[in-house]
């Protein structure tokens, strides 16, 4: 099974996303429903798409997002458990048993045009040991002004009690910082009444 | 009239989750099978299967894409297939190097039909309707499917999760990250071309 003129990836994720116009849109759909490779093609984005969507949807992924998403999550059944920080703030977290998703919401006035990195500096409150942890090119949600970022609550419930000092900074080779926050993370099990 | 479709038809046509891209060797062409049916109606029944088979997907993709619901898209796909064997076996099928236009024609117009009259439009016969058994959820393509994801760029992953969750076009999300619309077609381009190498590399 070939293809001579094969869809291009593009095509097929504009198509996909309604993106193009009827008459392009068109096009794809005479192609493709001539041609078992490109419809096989396809296929595969569709399901790429469904199980993307799937693993979200059962709070499996972590990645920066919008605002919207979030409330979409928590409006298709997930619990969400927010915390909305502005420069500066602190916050004590947890992340509880029945927790899907942590969303962490950090106010920021990114720059239009520059990007942003995230850098964590991590302290572990039991043995002093410390890390750094760096998240490059941090998508900000432009609209909302915020950077936010969901991370699975699965992930969240691993950490021991530690404090993260998260700093919002831009990209290049003279980072400029846009805003500082506190998060001091305490297990679930090691809050009091929960045990 | 009361048609009932052939096995091949009742094998479930999305995969549960995704996995290497796959493709299958050529065999006769569609117009080859149109011909076939065409040629001895009602006495083709490997050939009516095969037919169906292969449109399956294809009207079901084109549902899902003017649907935009995997139940309709599904009903789409019954229904059009259930035509196309009808038209096929009266001999009303006029040019059959053309039948996957033929079918598009079809999915076109009940698609239509479906958005306009959707309630009104007439039941299926019972015995038309496709048994379809639920395929469970493959746990470790998810796993992989995960780790795949976990390897992209931040952006790549942020751009590819919105695209796939929130089903935004590239404006949309260019609107809410400030990005321009080019910036967010490469990056969502080489983000789903990595899964794909990833996908394939993990098989």
């Amino acid at each position: 099974m070939s293809c001579g003129a094969p869809l291009s990836l593009e095509a097929l994720l504009a198509y996909r996303q309604g993106e193009l116009d009827d008459a392009a849109a068109g096009e794809v759909e005479e192609h493709y429903f001539a041609c078992a490779a490109c419809a096989a093609a396809l296929a595969w984005l569709e399901g790429l798409g469904a199980a993307v969507a799937g693993l979200v949807g059962v709070g499996a992924v972590s990645a920066a997002v919008t605002g919207a998403l979030v409330e979409r999550a928590a409006a298709q059944g997930l619990r969400v458990r927010t915390y909305r920080l502005a420069p500066g703030g602190r916050v004590a977290c947890t992340a509880a048993p029945e927790d899907d998703l942590v969303a962490l919401r950090l106010a920021v006035d990114a720059p239009e045009g520059e990007g942003v990195d995230l850098v964590a500096e991590v302290v572990d409150a039991a043995s002093g040991a410390r890390f750094t942890r760096r998240t490059d090119d941090v998508v900000v949600d432009r609209v909302a002004g915020e950077a936010v970022l969901v991370h699975a609550g699965a992930q969240i419930r691993a950490f021991p009690r530690t404090r993260w000092e998260l700093e919002l900074r831009t990209r290049g080779p003279a980072p400029r910082a846009l805003g500082a926050y506190t998060l001091e993370h305490t297990p679930w099990e090691e809050l009091p009444g929960t045990a | 009239m009361t048609v009932v479709l052939g096995g091949a038809l009742r094998a479930r046509a999305r995969p549960p989750i995704v996995g290497p891209l796959v493709t299958e060797p050529a065999g006769r062409s569609d117009a080859d099978l149109a011909r076939r049916v065409l040629a001895s109606p009602g006495a083709a029944g490997p050939e009516e299967a095969e037919l169906c088979r292969r449109f399956a997907p294809r009207v079901r993709l084109f549902g899902l894409r003017h649907l935009r619901d995997e139940e309709a898209a599904g009903e789409l796909t019954q229904r059009v297939l259930l035509l196309l064997l009808e038209k096929l076996r009266a001999g009303e099928v006029t040019a059959p190097e053309r039948v996957a236009s033929f079918v598009l024609g079809v999915a076109r117009r009940t698609a239509l039909a479906m958005r306009r009259d959707g309630a009104r439009l007439a039941p299926l016969e019972p015995d038309a309707l496709p048994a379809e058994a639920a395929a469970p959820p493959d746990p470790l393509l998810a796993a992989r499917l995960a780790g795949c994801l976990e390897a992209l760029g931040e952006r790549e992953r942020s751009v590819v999760v919105l695209t796939f969750y929130q089903g935004q076009g590239a404006a949309e999300i260019a609107a809410a990250l400030a990005l321009s619309e080019g910036n967010v077609r490469v990056v969502r381009h080489r983000g789903v071309g990595r899964l794909r190498a990833c996908l394939e590399g993990a098989a």
